[in-house]
C-alpha cells in the first residue's frame, strides 16, 4: 500500500512543471558548477606550487633572517575537495578578496550553495501543495474515503517527495563527478570519496526536512496560495535570516571585550604598570641590599665601581650581589605583569571562544547552517580546517623560530663580526611547512553535532506533521 | 419581428479552436426584451461556448453576435455596457463581504453613486438574508453566492443578461426562489439569455427554447409549441440520435 | 474606473492572509537589522577612534635611529563608514589600515580578523533584506495578480464589463504594489526612529539626502521585481505554475547571474592574482636593490682601492673623493628610475588586466536587477566599488606623504663589494619629524555614485520597462475562461 502511494506521489511529481524546471536546472547547474570549480582549483594548484618554487628560488639568493619570517608564512594549499566544495575559506582570505570581491555581496556557487538554497526551495515548492492541493482538487478526500490509513498517506508523500528531488540531484551529482573523474589533475583519495559519501547522506536528510516542512505547513492551510506565501516565509527565516542573525545575538548574550581595549590594557600592564613596580621592588630591594652591604649606600659611578671592584673582592662581592639581584627583581616585576596579561588574553579567548561558540549553536536552529557545517567540516573547507590549519602553523611556527635561533647562533660563533640577521644564508635545511589534512574520523566526529540537530530538528518536523496531518480536515 | 427589441443576436456564429475542434456550427439565434431563451444541450455541446463569445472573451471564427446593436467583435467595450453576466460558480472575492463585492461590481457596470441603501435593497430583493449583507462571502452557501450573482447583475441594470448553468447544483427552493427573480427581470423588460440542463425549469420559464448538439443548433421551439409536446422526449430523442435540423 | 480596481486590489491584498504575516515580517527585520548593524557600527567607531589614537601617539615616538635601522612602520586607519548601517557592503571586508614602510604598504586586517570568526559571516543589513527577502515576497505577491484571480474566475467577472483591459493591468499593477510598498515605507520609517532613538546622525552632514536616496532605490527595485511577478503571472493560466517561474527568477537574479558574470570574466579574462604580481614584483626590487649595491660596490673598489672615500678632517676632498660624491647619486638616481619604470610597468599592465576584467564581470553581472541594486545601493552608501577605489588613491597618496615627511629623512645606501662584504652608509635630515600627516579618504557624492552605476540603473530601467511591456502585450490576449 505504502509502496502504492509514494509510486503516485513519485509519478504525480514527475510528470509537472516544476520538476521538469527543477530536475533541467540541477542537470545544468551542478555540471557547470563543478567543471567551474575544478578549474579555479587547478588554477590554485598551479599558482601555489609556482609560488612554492618562487619562494625556494628566493630562498637561495635572498634569505635574510630579517625579511625571512613573512616570506615563508605557511598558506594553506587547495584541497581537492575544492572541486565540489569552496567552504568559508574565501571570507577570511584577504588575497582572493583583492581578486574578486563579489562574493563579498553574493553567495558563492558550489555544491552546499545548490543543495542548501536550491534543494531546500525546490523542497518546498513540491510539497507546499502536497495537503492543501489535494484538499482544493477533492482527492484527499477521496483517497481517505477510500479506506486508505492516515499515516501512510502521510509517509507516502514525505518519502516519495524527497526520493522525487533527491535522485534527480544524485544524477546530476554524478554528471559532476564525471567532471572530476576525467580530469587529470584532479586525484581524490579514499577519504575524499568517503567523505563526499557522507555529505550525500547529509544532502537527503537536509531535503527529508524540507519536505516534511512543507508538508507540515500544507495540512496547516486550507489553500495552496496560503500554504506557500507561510512556506517562503518559514523558508526566508530559515535560510536567510537565523543564519546571518546568530552572529549578533551570541555578541549579546555573550559577549566579548573589545580586542582593541584588551591589547591596550596589556601593553599598559606589560610597560608603564610594569615599569613602576619594577621601580619599586627594586627600591625596596636596594633597601635590603645596603642593610647586608653597607658598601653599596655611597653613590658610586660605574666606571669607580668597576675599579674598586677589582681591587676589593668584598666590594665586588657585594656589586655581583646587587647585579644579580636586581636582575631578579626585574624579572620578577616581568612575570608578575605578564602573569596578569596572560589572564587578560586568556580571558579574551575564553570569551572570543564563548562567543563563536554560542553564535555556531544558535544558527543551528537554521538547517541551512547545520549543513554547511557539515559539508565544510567533512570536506576540510570549514571552520575546523580553520582551526587545525593555525594549530599546524603555530607548531611550524616554533619550529622555524628554533632553528632560526640556532642557526643564527651557529653562524654567530663561526664569525661574530658579521650581522648574520641581514645577510643572506644558506637555509636548504630549514624546516618546511607541510599541510597534512586531518584524518576523515576525525572530521566525522567533530562534524556530528550538526548533523545530530538536524536530524532532530527533523523528526520534531515530521512529528508535528504526523499529528497535524491526522487531524486535518480534508474537506 | 421587430428590429428594435433585438437584444441578443448570433449572426452565422462559428468557432473552430486551435485544436481544430469545431465548437460551434453557423448559430444563429436571437433573444428580444423581455424574453427569456433557454439553451439545452449537453456538456460540450457548445453553450459556454456561445457565451464567450458573446462577452468577447474569444473570438469568433465566423459570424457576428450583437448586444444591442453593437457588433461585439468590433466594438466590444460598448457592447459590454448592455450585458450582465452571472457565471456557474458564481466568482467572488472572498475575503470581501456581500455588500464590497456588490459595491466594486457595481462600479465596474458603471454604477458610480449608489448608497450603501441601495445595495441593501437590492440583496434583500434577492432574499438574501440581512445577516449576510456584511458577512464575508467566503462563509456563502452555494445558494447564497447565485443570489448575489444575480443581485450584481440587477444592480447593472443592463438591457442583457446571460446566464451559465444558474440553478445548477441549487435545492429546489432556491431554484424556485431564483426563477421568480428571473420572471420578475423579464417583465421589467430584460432580455435574458440562460444556458442550462434543467429541462424542468427551463420549460417553465423558457419563452423560447432552443437545443445545441455538437455545437449546432438542432431545434428551436416557442412556449406554445411547447404545450403539445413532450420537451423531455423530444430532448432525450435528440441526444441519442443523428442530429438534422427542424 | 482604474480608481476601483486600485482600490479593489489593495483591499484584496490587505484582507488576504499574506498581508500580516508579510507586514511582520517587514515590520520586524527592517529596523532589527538597522538597530543590530548601528551597534555594531558604534563597536567600530569606538574600536577606530583608539587604534587611530594610539597609532598617532606612536608616531610621535619614531626617533631617527628607527628610521634608519629601516624599523618604521606607520599605520593608517580607515574610519567605518556611518550609512554602512544600510549597506555593509565592503565594509567587513576592506583592510581597517594599511602598514606603510619605506619599502611600501601593506594592507592590515579587514574587520572580519578583528572579531570571533562567526560574526564577520552574519549579514542583515537593510540592502540584504530588500534585496533577498523582499524581492521574493514582491515576487510572491505578484505571482497570482493575473493567474489567481483567472483561475478564481473573478477575472472573467471584471472582463464583461466595459473595462479596457489595459486599465485591469495597471490597477492590478498599483493596487497590488501599493499594498507591499505600505508596509514597506512604514517598517523603514519605523527602522529611521529607532536610529533616531540610538543616536545615529540620520540627520548629519548628507545624510538625509542619501537615506531618501536609497529608500527611493529600493523602492524602486521592489516595483521592478513586482512588474517582473506580473509579467509571468499574466504568461501563464495557472498560479502555480506561475510560481514556479517566479522561483526560479528569483533564484537566477539573486544568486546565479550575479556569480555567472563573474565566473565568464575568469574564463574570458584570466588574470593573475594579487599574491602572484606582488611577489614577482618584489622579488624584482630585490633583486634590483642588489644589482644596485653590487654596481655601488663595484664603481666603490675602483674608485677607492683602499677604501678612502671620506675626505679627511680640514682636507679638500681628492678628485675621487669629487667624483664620487657626484658617482654615487647618479648611480642610484639610475637604479631608482629603473626599478620605479620596471615595477610601474608591472603594476600598470596588471591594473588594465584587472580593470578589464572586473568591468566585464560587473557589467555582466547587472544583468541581474538584485546585483544593479546591490551594487548602486552600496555606492550611495559609501561601502561600495568607488569606496574601494578612493581608499586605494588615498593609501598610495598618503605613502608618498610619508615619503617625503619621513622616510626620505634618512636615505640609506647598501654597498655590496666584489669582494662579498656589505658597507651601508647613512645620509639624515636633521630636521625633526612632525605630528603624523592626516589620513583621509575622500567620500564619493551621491551623484558620483549614481553616475558610475550608470549600467545598475539602465538595467533596473529596462527590466521595468520590458516587464511592463511584455505584461501588457500578454494580457491583452489572456485568455480568461
Amino acid at each position: 500500500m505504502l509502496g502504492t502511494i509514494i509510486r503516485k506521489e513519485i509519478h504525480n511529481s514527475v510528470v509537472s512543471f516544476r520538476f521538469v524546471v527543477v530536475f533541467s536546472l540541477l542537470l545544468v547547474l551542478v555540471p557547470a558548477t563543478v567543471f567551474i570549480l575544478t578549474n579555479d582549483y587547478v588554477k590554485k594548484v598551479d599558482e601555489f606550487s609556482s609560488r612554492r618554487q618562487g619562494i625556494e628560488d628566493y630562498l637561495k639568493t635572498y634569505a635574510h633572517f630579517n625579511r625571512l619570517g613573512g616570506v615563508v608564512e605557511p598558506s594553506p594549499p587547495p584541497l581537492p575537495a575544492t572541486a565540489l566544495v569552496r567552504g568559508i575559506s574565501s571570507d577570511i582570505n584577504l588575497e582572493d578578496f583583492e581578486d574578486d570581491p563579489l562574493p563579498v555581496m553574493f553567495p558563492l556557487l558550489d555544491l552546499v550553495f545548490v543543495v542548501a538554497i536550491l534543494l531546500s526551495l525546490a523542497a518546498l515548492i513540491f510539497s507546499y501543495d502536497a495537503v492543501s492541493g489535494e484538499k482544493e482538487d477533492g482527492t484527499l478526500k477521496l483517497m481517505l474515503a477510500n479506506g486508505l490509513p492516515r499515516h501512510r498517506i502521510l509517509l507516502g508523500k514525505i518519502f516519495g517527495g524527497t526520493l522525487t528531488l533527491f535522485l534527480p540531484f544524485l544524477v546530476s551529482m554524478i554528471l559532476g563527478l564525471i567532471v572530476i573523474l576525467v580530469n587529470p589533475r584532479i586525484n581524490w583519495t579514499g577519504a575524499n570519496w568517503g567523505a563526499l559519501g557522507l555529505v550525500l547522506l547529509g544532502v537527503a536528510v537536509y531535503v527529508f526536512f524540507f519536505e516534511t516542512l512543507g508538508v507540515l505547513i500544507s495540512s496547516r492551510h486550507h489553500s495552496s496560495s496560503a500554504s506557500i506565501m507561510t512556506s517562503l516565509c518559514v523558508w526566508v527565516l530559515l535560510v536567510l535570516v537565523v543564519p546571518n542573525l546568530s552572529p549578533y545575538l551570541a555578541s549579546l548574550l555573550s559577549p566579548a571585550p573589545s580586542r582593541i581595549k584588551v591589547s591596550r590594557e596589556i601593553s599598559r600592564l606589560t610597560g608603564v604598570e610594569r615599569d613602576n613596580l619594577g621601580r619599586q621592588l627594586q627600591t625596596e630591594k636596594m633597601r635590603e641590599l645596603v642593610k647586608r652591604f653597607p658598601v653599596l649606600a655611597a653613590p658610586i659611578s660605574d666606571a669607580e665601581a668597576k675599579t674598586r671592584a677589582e681591587k676589593d673582592p668584598a666590594f665586588r662581592e657585594a656589586l655581583e650581589a646587587r647585579t644579580r639581584e636586581v636582575q631578579a627583581v626585574w624579572q620578577e616585576a616581568n612575570r608578575i605583569q605578564g602573569e596578569k596579561a596572560q589572564v587578560l588574553s586568556t580571558e579574551l579567548e575564553r570569551k572570543e571562544a564563548a562567543q563563536t561558540r554560542l553564535a555556531r549553536r544558535v544558527s543551528m536552529i537554521s538547517p541551512l547552517a547545520d549543513f554547511t557545517y557539515w559539508a565544510t567540516d567533512l570536506t576540510s573547507t570549514g571552520l575546523r580546517n580553520i582551526a587545525h590549519f593555525s594549530d599546524l602553523s603555530d607548531r611550524w611556527g616554533r619550529a622555524y623560530t628554533e632553528y632560526s635561533r640556532s642557526k643564527i647562533a651557529a653562524l654567530q660563533k663561526k664569525d661574530p663580526a658579521v650581522d648574520w640577521w641581514n645577510t643572506a644564508v644558506d637555509v636548504s635545511d630549514m624546516p618546511r611547512f607541510e599541510y597534512k589534512e586531518e584524518s576523515l574520523a576525525a572530521r566525522f566526529r567533530s562534524a556530528l553535532g550538526p548533523l545530530a540537530v538536524l536530524l532532530v530538528l527533523s523528526i520534531c518536523i515530521f512529528g508535528a506533521a504526523y499529528l497535524s496531518f491526522i487531524r486535518a480536515d480534508p474537506r | 419581428m421587430s428590429k428594435q427589441n433585438l437584444i441578443l443576436k448570433a449572426d452565422d456564429l462559428s468557432k473552430r479552436y486551435e485544436d481544430g475542434v469545431l465548437a460551434l456550427d453557423h448559430l444563429n439565434l436571437d433573444v428580444r426584451a423581455g424574453e427569456v431563451y433557454c439553451l439545452l444541450g449537453a456538456n460540450g455541446a457548445g453553450k459556454t461556448t456561445t457565451i464567450n463569445l458573446f462577452l468577447n472573451f474569444i473570438p469568433p471564427t465566423t459570424g457576428t453576435c450583437y448586444i444591442n446593436g453593437v457588433d461585439v467583435t468590433k466594438d466590444p467595450l460598448e457592447a459590454k455596457k448592455y450585458v450582465a453576466f452571472v457565471s456557474e460558480n458564481v466568482m467572488l472575492y472572498g475575503n470581501f463581504t456581500a455588500r464590497q463585492n456588490l459595491d466594486f461590481f457595481a462600479k465596474l457596470g458603471g454604477k458610480t453613486a449608489l448608497t450603501k441603501d441601495a445595495y441593501y435593497q437590492v440583496m434583500r430583493r434577492v432574499s438574501l438574508q440581512e445577516k449576510a449583507f456584511e458577512q464575508r462571502v467566503k462563509t456563502f452557501s452555494k445558494g447564497m453566492r447565485q443570489k448575489l450573482g444575480i443581485s450584481i447583475a440587477i444592480i447593472k441594470d443592463a438591457p442583457a443578461i446571460l446566464l451559465d448553468e444558474p440553478t445548477s447544483g441549487l435545492d429546489p427552493k432556491a431554484a424556485e426562489e431564483f426563477l421568480e427573480i428571473l420572471q420578475e427581470l423579464k417583465s421589467e423588460g430584460k432580455a435574458i439569455f440562460m444556458s442550462t440542463h434543467d429541462i424542468f425549469r427551463a420549460k417553465e420559464i423558457g419563452d423560447r427554447i432552443g437545443i445545441m448538439k455538437e455545437g449546432r443548433l438542432v431545434l428551436e421551439r416557442t412556449r406554445e409549441e411547447l404545450q403539445f409536446e413532450d420537451l423531455v422526449k423530444i430532448y432525450i430523442d435528440y441526444m441519442k440520435s443523428e442530429p438534422h435540423m427542424a | 474606473m482604474l480608481k476601483t480596481i486600485i482600490r479593489k486590489e489593495l483591499l484584496e491584498n490587505i484582507f488576504s492572509f499574506r498581508f500580516p504575516l508579510f507586514a511582520v515580517l517587514c515590520l520586524v527585520l527592517i529596523p532589527l537589522g538597522m538597530y543590530v548593524n548601528q551597534a555594531h557600527l558604534e563597536k567600530k567607531i569606538r574600536d577606530y577612534q583608539e587604534q587611530d589614537r594610539l597609532a598617532a601617539d606612536a608616531f610621535t615616538k619614531i626617533t631617527m635611529a628607527d628610521v634608519m635601522a629601516g624599523k618604521v612602520a606607520v599605520r593608517a586607519f580607515r574610519p567605518p563608514v556611518r550609512l554602512s548601517v544600510f549597506a555593509q557592503g565592503f565594509e567587513s571586508v576592506l583592510p581597517q589600515y594599511y602598514e606603510f614602510t619605506q619599502d611600501g604598504f601593506t594592507p592590515g586586517e579587514a574587520a572580519s580578523g578583528d572579531e570571533s570568526l562567526a560574526s564577520a559571516q552574519g549579514k542583515i543589513d537593510f540592502v540584504f533584506l530588500v534585496q533577498m527577502v523582499l524581492s521574493l515576497i514582491a515576487l510572491l505577491f505578484a505571482s497570482d495578480v493575473i493567474a489567481g484571480e483567472k483561475e478564481a474566475g473573478t477575472l472573467r467577472a471584471i472582463l464583461a464589463n466595459n473595462l479596457p483591459r489595459d486599465s485591469v493591468l495597471f490597477g492590478k499593477i498599483w493596487g497590488g504594489f501599493l499594498a507591499l510598498w505600505g508596509p514597506f515605507t512604514v517598517a523603514f520609517l519605523l527602522g529611521l526612529i529607532v536610529l533616531l532613538a540610538v543616536g545615529f546622525p540620520v540627520f548629519g552632514g548628507n545624510s538625509p539626502v542619501r537615506i531618501l536616496t536609497l529608500f527611493f532605490a529600493a523602492s524602486f527595485f521592489l516595483l521592478v521585481y513586482f512588474v517582473i511577478g506580473c509579467m509571468i503571472s499574466s504568461s501563464f493560466g495557472k498560479s502555480r505554475t506561475a510560481l514556479v517561474v517566479i522561483l526560479l527568477v528569483w533564484v537566477s537574479f539573486q544568486l546565479i547571474v550575479p556569480k555567472l558574470g563573474d565566473m565568464i570574466a575568469d574564463l574570458v579574462r584570466p588574470i593573475r592574482t594579487e599574491t602572484e604580481v606582488s611577489l614577482a614584483k618584489s622579488l624584482l626590487a630585490k633583486s634590483l636593490d642588489d644589482e644596485m649595491a653590487r654596481e655601488l660596490g663595484r664603481q666603490y673598489t675602483l674608485l677607492f682601492p683602499n677604501g678612502e672615500s671620506i675626505p679627511k678632517k680640514g682636507a679638500p676632498p681628492t678628485p675621487e673623493q669629487t667624483k664620487w660624491s657626484a658617482l654615487e647619486p647618479e648611480i642610484e638616481k639610475n637604479a631608482r628610475s629603473n626599478k620605479a619604470r620596471q615595477l610601474g610597468r608591472i603594476d600598470e599592465t596588471y591594473r588594465q588586466e584587472k580593470r578589464t576584467r572586473n568591468s566585464l564581470a560587473s557589467n555582466l553581472s547587472v544583468l541581474s536587477p538584485s546585483a544593479a541594486f546591490g551594487r548602486l545601493l552600496a555606492d550611495i552608501c559609501g561601502t561600495g566599488e568607488i569606496e574601494r577605489t578612493k581608499y586605494m588613491e588615498a593609501v598610495q597618496a598618503y605613502q608618498g606623504t610619508l615619503e617625503k615627511a619621513v622616510f626620505s629623512k634618512v636615505t640609506k645606501r647598501v654597498m655590496i663589494l666584489p669582494g662579498g662584504g656589505t658597507r651601508m652608509n647613512f645620509a639624515t635630515d636633521r630636521e625633526a619629524l612632525k605630528a603624523q600627516p592626516k589620513f583621509s579618504i575622500s567620500s564619493a557624492t551621491p551623484g558620483e555614485a549614481f553616475s558610475s552605476n550608470l549600467s545598475s540603473l539602465a538595467s533596473l530601467l529596462f527590466w521595468l520597462i520590458a516587464s511592463f511591456a511584455a505584461a501588457y502585450i500578454r494580457f491583452r490576449t489572456y485568455d480568461v475562461r
